[in-house]
């Protein structure tokens, strides 16, 4: 009980919170993420380097449609435009170097920089991933602040939704609500393209998973607070119950939530692959699927970078908004 | 929450205020109150029709122990008994206005307005994550007292009347950055800040230093001398009597003894009421027992030890560090000896933060010494390596605050006593009349090895626990806080079983506890800490008697002692002495009484 | 005993239980079913015998081309419909249950392997350990599921390893944090440190009090992954990126299916009806267990 630097039995002005502490837990973070990024990287690079055979007779045969092999002197320029004839090592510091300055490789299909590649189509991706997020909360919200510790069958009833929805696949719910929302009801088009009428299935396909699992973790959280002391102080001053719960105790429940937005944007954004698929819904989904299929490596470890360099920022946005919603952790 | 008007039963006329007690001038009148929880059909009545009353500038205080429902019966008071109550009752009025007719809004009225409600703790009842001066805020706020420069101006009057320093600087702090005492006061402010005419305080000192206790009293004091209406629910009958005119003693959901202060702590007439005066632990009771259990015939044999007049356990300059979680290393134990003698119980009493319960994991070498050592009857102790030491850990052992933790949740009694018998039995059989010896010892059976500790209630998880820490035979039993979570009657076996086993196995007790009366009453010796460093050391009655150190003095001064007037005739109760002990010097006698 | 009874909090047991007067010898856990769990564990069970013996299920043929019978709706005939060759669509999800419950079951065993040994390592190391392992784990997070198995299926090609791999790897870091929770629970508990003050040894103390308490409350995690692993890995096939047709397995469905949304609605809704329903069964069950275990021991 008390502060480390308080003196029992004196009246001390308390502890301002020292300015160094907090700038070095914000310069450790930043430390840690880039050490988190070299990981990946070091990771995909490897994990490239355990394809099956040779890299330039994959090139050739997707280039060509076919399946065979090659003499040494048809692979040989091939070799050398991606630098497959140097040393491993030599071109592990080059991936990691072009990272360094945002170059993501090229593309094995499309010769293109996978930087360029991406950047043209992560548009309406990037839309669809925030709006779902920012959707997911509300639905979480909304549904905690009226169902928590209310009457059992109320309660019953939030909890076991959340339950519920947060187990559904993505390609699951995204196909019921095609069918029943645009095919049958046709309330919205099948083909939305990147129109607000083609946005808001997709986002609810991933929102209400997401917003089933942020309300599981703050519910319980949420339903501990609701039983604190300072509480039942808030209430003894005459405030009523939705001001309490509003004021004081989402506060103090959110943060395991907080904490799990940072991972979910860059879950969100794999779940879009399978969404837009599911929609036909322009972004990055349609081509790192084609990608894959066809073996085109750069580009898809590009994606799969970008992701972990989002999930690395969102990391840090939220230790800095956690800071922020809970002083005590400021240093 | 449900509340009802009780129906007298068809024909016969109903009675108000059977039991006499409203009187003209009473703020406050509460007969048959009811109180149960549940569903429907599945409702246990918890307080079974309690009645009390009270006029402004008076203290009612409820005592009883966990359990008894004086808390809910207070809480009806403000409608805060929770969705699954129902509230019945012959008649609940304050200041004329009709309590049972109340609905959500009208209790959101009279919260904070007219009745103010002040929890335990601050470091929990108050937002730690919000300033102060916003807690505060709030009260005022709610009720539309004024706009916001005009609420900001009182904010800060309030703080100046409960004595908060510079409570400009304070309003923006938050508790966490305050000392205990200044967010026990903010928690008032935030409490009275609508200059309410009743104020109910519910254990508004447990848990909490001695000083911040003081502190808090003084407050209350101040409330009830400017007019105001207390309602004071407690446990610590010392704490009541400091400011209370009347007191209803509950158990059970009935109130046992209603009666002014003065006459039931100087002839308490129902006998819970005595058996709970008695219980308590002070400079009084020492030498004496504290509950009406019978001492067991025969807790086993004491030991013969060679090095009889040599102390058991000895620290000499013993420091420790630690690195707080904002980078600032505190010496938590600075320059700290003691030594034990066998058979004997040395107290180690300082407030949160003093450095004792560090001390007592120095003294069982869970923690490494940073400067100093320990020698456990004569040898190295904290010096040896842990293969070294484990060997040797029989002589030393441990009861905790909560005995729950220190058990492995899926154990039952039974696999927790095997575990601390260790070596030297041969067959199970001799284990188990082992550990049967031992639950005996502590006043418990055989029938309760296969439980586990969460059906047992809380003195029989001590016992249990203080059985384990007998299993190996230790010499030494360190103590930590040992008692201070249990209830007083509780507590009051569990010290008397203390010292029976000590009498009889001549075992050594190292007792950490933040309760002063507690230590006066089982230690032959006392170590006083603060911040670390040790401030007095002596004979229990010279240290607490008269203290030299300014601390301790502070200390002794915090202790709410009994305001007990002088009893006119003879002492109705009293207690045998421990066997083997002096009667301390001034201690009523009552082996003429007892013989008779 | 003692003349003051302690008086513990209303309705709380204090000593002894007061005997039951009639009891049928039915154990505490039967007692505590209710209409959805045993739902859940008929469901559940239909699953564990669609994968060992599959036949018992359903009379059709799961690989019989049917040309006449292409692309009906669900009927008497056929329950679930038949998809574009004719073959019956419940007997399709029935034969298929056994390779996806192996796949979901084997990509549970790497991940949960991962998760113990990381997370094990993480909690009962010093600060050092500590950190290198949390650091490794979170570089795993970095990586999500999907887009893991996407660049092994882009290195290694589409098959049922890749699936497993993918979602064995992909889901570890999630249980590894959590076991290291655990662990560092236990280890600062103050049963642990009572241990200690009775002189057990380190090793004793982790094989009888920390390991077990800690493992306890996962190992429904575990089981619940099993069903979050099939959804995963039918998540990958759904793609194009599993096993190749005409395997009945309930990724490939959904695959094959995917063409045939607008016309033929069943052959995307059934399977993954099939999927939803499984693994919501072994959620319900999960959590009946847990409850029944907690009960017992934590309340």
């Amino acid at each position: 009980m008390g502060t480390f630097a308080e003196t029992p039995g004196t009246t001390a002005i308390g502890v301002k919170p020292r300015r160094a502490p907090w700038l070095k837990r914000i310069a450790w973070r930043v430390l840690a993420a880039i050490f988190v990024l070299w990981a990946a990287a070091t990771f995909t690079f490897f994990v490239q380097e355990l394809l099956p055979g040779s890299k330039a007779t994959l090139i050739l045969n997707q280039e060509h449609g076919t399946q065979q092999t090659y003499s040494a002197k048809e692979l040989k320029p091939v070799e050398e435009r991606y630098g497959f004839d140097e040393p491993v090592t030599t071109q592990y510091f080059n991936y990691i170097k072009g990272l360094a300055h945002g170059d993501l490789g090229t593309s094995y299909q499309q010769h293109k920089p996978v930087l360029t590649i991406i950047s043209e189509e992560v548009g309406p991706t990037i839309v669809l991933t925030v709006t779902s997020l920012i959707l997911a909360w509300i639905f979480a919200l909304a549904t905690i602040l009226l169902t928590a510790r209310r009457k059992r069958a109320v309660s019953a009833l939030g909890s076991g939704w959340e339950i519920f929805s947060a187990g559904l696949p993505y390609y699951w719910l995204g196909v019921i609500l095609l069918v029943v929302f645009s095919i049958e009801l046709k309330i919205f088009p099948v083909q939305g393209g990147t129109s607000v009428e083609g946005l808001v299935l997709p986002a609810l396909t991933l929102a209400i998973p997401l917003a089933g699992f942020i309300g599981q973790v703050t519910r319980d959280e949420f339903e501990k607070v609701l039983d604190q002391p300072f509480v039942t102080s808030a209430r003894a001053r005459g405030m009523g119950d939705l001001a309490v719960r509003v004021k004081h105790v989402l506060r103090h429940a959110v943060l395991p939530a907080v904490t799990l937005s940072g991972w979910a944007l860059g879950a969100l954004i794999s779940g879009a692959v399978i969404v837009e698929t599911v929609f036909a819904r322009p972004g990055i989904g349609q081509m790192i699927v084609t990608a894959a299929t066809n073996r085109d490596v750069p580009l898809v470890s590009g994606v799969v970078m970008l992701v972990a360099f989002i999930y690395v920022i969102s990391n840090i946005l939220v230790d800095v908004a956690y800071a922020i919603i809970d002083p005590r952790l400021r240093g | 929450m449900s509340t009802t008007v009780n129906e007298g039963t068809a024909g016969e006329p109903r009675l108000l205020d059977p039991e006499n007690r409203h009187r003209q001038q009473d703020l406050l009148r509460v007969e048959n109150l009811r109180v149960g929880f549940g569903e429907k059909r599945d409702v246990t009545e918890i307080v079974h029709g309690v009645s009390f009353s009270l006029a402004p500038g008076e203290c009612l205080a409820i005592v009883g122990e966990s359990g008894s429902g004086k808390s809910v019966s207070a809480r009806t008071l403000v409608g805060l008994t929770g969705g699954s109550s129902h509230v019945s009752a012959d008649r609940m009025e304050f200041d004329g206005r009709d309590l049972l007719s109340f609905k959500d809004r009208d209790w959101r009225g009279l919260r904070g307005k007219d009745i103010g409600f002040i929890l335990q703790d601050a470091l929990v009842s108050l937002d730690q994550l919000r300033p102060v001066g916003k807690e505060i805020d709030e009260a005022l706020k709610l009720h539309d007292w004024g706009p916001r420069r005009e609420r900001q101006e009182r904010v800060i009057e309030l703080m100046e009347l409960v004595g908060i320093p510079e409570p400009e600087v304070r309003a923006h702090m938050r508790p966490y950055e305050l000392s205990g005492g200044l967010r026990q006061r903010a928690l008032i402010a935030s409490a009275i800040a609508m200059d309410p005419k009743l104020i109910i305080a519910d254990e508004p000192t447990t848990a909490l230093d001695m000083t911040v206790q003081a502190q808090v009293l003084e407050q209350l004091q101040a409330a009830k001398a400017r007019g105001k209406a207390l309602i004071l629910i407690s446990h610590d009958l010392a704490v009541v009597s400091q400011l209370a005119d009347t007191v209803a003693v509950m158990a059970g959901g009935d109130i046992l003894e209603y009666a002014p202060a003065a006459q039931l702590f100087s002839r308490p007439e129902h006998s819970y009421t005595q058996r709970l005066i008695e219980a308590i632990p002070s400079a009084e009771s020492r030498g004496a027992r504290l509950s009406p259990v019978e001492r067991k015939a025969s807790l086993g044999t004491a030991r013969a030890y060679e090095d009889a007049g040599a102390p058991v356990l000895k620290a000499e300059r013993l420091f420790k560090h630690f690195r707080g979680p904002d980078g600032v290393t505190r010496t938590v134990v600075n320059d700290v000896s003691f030594e034990l003698k066998q058979g004997e119980t040395l107290g180690i009493v300082g407030e949160s933060g003093s450095g004792k319960t560090t001390t007592a994991r120095l003294a069982l070498a869970l923690l490494e010494v940073d400067g100093g050592g320990v020698t456990l009857a004569g040898e190295e102790w904290s010096g040896l390596p842990e293969r070294e030491r484990r060997k040797r850990r029989a002589d030393i052992s441990v009861i905790y605050q909560d005995p729950l933790s220190s058990f492995d949740p899926r154990w039952t009694v039974e696999q927790i006593m095997l575990d601390a018998l260790g070596e030297g039995y041969d067959s199970k059989a001799a284990r188990k009349a082992r550990i049967t010896e031992l639950l005996e010892m502590v006043g418990l059976e055989a029938e309760h090895l296969p439980r586990r500790p969460l059906q047992l209630s809380g003195g029989q998880r001590q016992r249990v626990a203080i059985a384990r820490a007998l299993g190996p035979q230790p010499r030494v039993i360190v103590c930590d806080e040992p008692v201070s979570a249990l209830d007083v009657s509780i507590q009051a076996q569990v010290l008397d079983l203390l010292a029976d086993l000590q009498d009889e196995l001549n075992v050594s007790y190292l007792f950490i506890s933040h309760d002063l009366g507690v230590i006066h009453h089982i230690s032959d010796r006392v170590l006083v800490m603060c911040d670390g460093k040790v401030v007095e050391f002596g004979d229990a009655d010279d240290v607490l008697l008269r203290p030299h150190h300014p601390y301790t003095k502070k200390l002794v001064a915090a202790l709410p002692a009994l305001e007990r007037p002088e009893p006119t005739g003879p002492r109705p109760f009293g207690r045998p002495p421990r066997k083997g002990r002096p009667a301390p010097a001034g201690a009523p006698d009552y082996s003429e009484e007892l013989a008779a | 005993m003692s003349a003051t009874p302690d008086i513990g909090r209303p309705g709380a047991p204090v000593g002894a239980p007061a005997p039951a007067r009639f009891r049928l010898a039915v154990p505490e856990w039967v007692r505590g079913l209710r209409p959805g769990v045993i739902l859940a564990g008929l469901i559940v069970a239909f699953f564990v015998v669609a994968m060992i013996v599959p036949s018992l299920l359903t009379s059709q043929d799961p690989y019989a081309v049917n040309l006449s019978q292409t692309l009906e709706s669900p009927s008497w005939a056929h329950i679930m419909g038949t998809d574009q060759s004719g073959r019956d669509l419940y007997a399709r999800i029935v034969y298929g249950a056994r390779q996806s419950l192996l796949i979901g079951l084997g990509a549970t065993g790497i991940s949960v392997t991962i998760a113990i040994v990381l997370g094990v390592l993480a909690g009962l190391g010093n600060k050092w350990v500590d950190g290198i392992v949390s650091r490794g784990v979170e570089v795993m997070f970095a990586f999500p599921v999907l887009l893991l198995a996407l660049l092994f299926v882009a290195v290694f090609g589409p098959s049922a390893t890749t699936e497993i791999f993918a979602v064995g790897i992909g889901t570890a870091p999630g249980y590894a944090r959590m076991v290291r929770g655990q662990v560092l629970a236990t280890r600062d508990s103050g049963y642990v440190e009572a241990a200690r003050a009775l002189g057990h040894p380190y090793g004793s103390i982790v094989r009888r009090h920390i390991f077990p308490n800690a493992m306890r409350p996962l190992v429904v995690v575990f089981t619940l992954g099993v069903g979050q692993a099939i959804v995963w890995a039918a998540g990958i096939a759904f793609l194009g990126l599993g096993i190749p047709p005409p395997s009945p397995e309930w990724g490939a469905l959904l695959n094959a299916g995917r063409n045939y949304i607008t016309q033929a609605w069943w052959l995307e809704v059934m399977p993954g009806l099939a999927i939803v329903v499984f693994a919501l069964s072994l959620t319900t069950l999960g959590r009946f267990v847990q409850q029944r275990l907690e009960g017992g021991v934590n309340r």
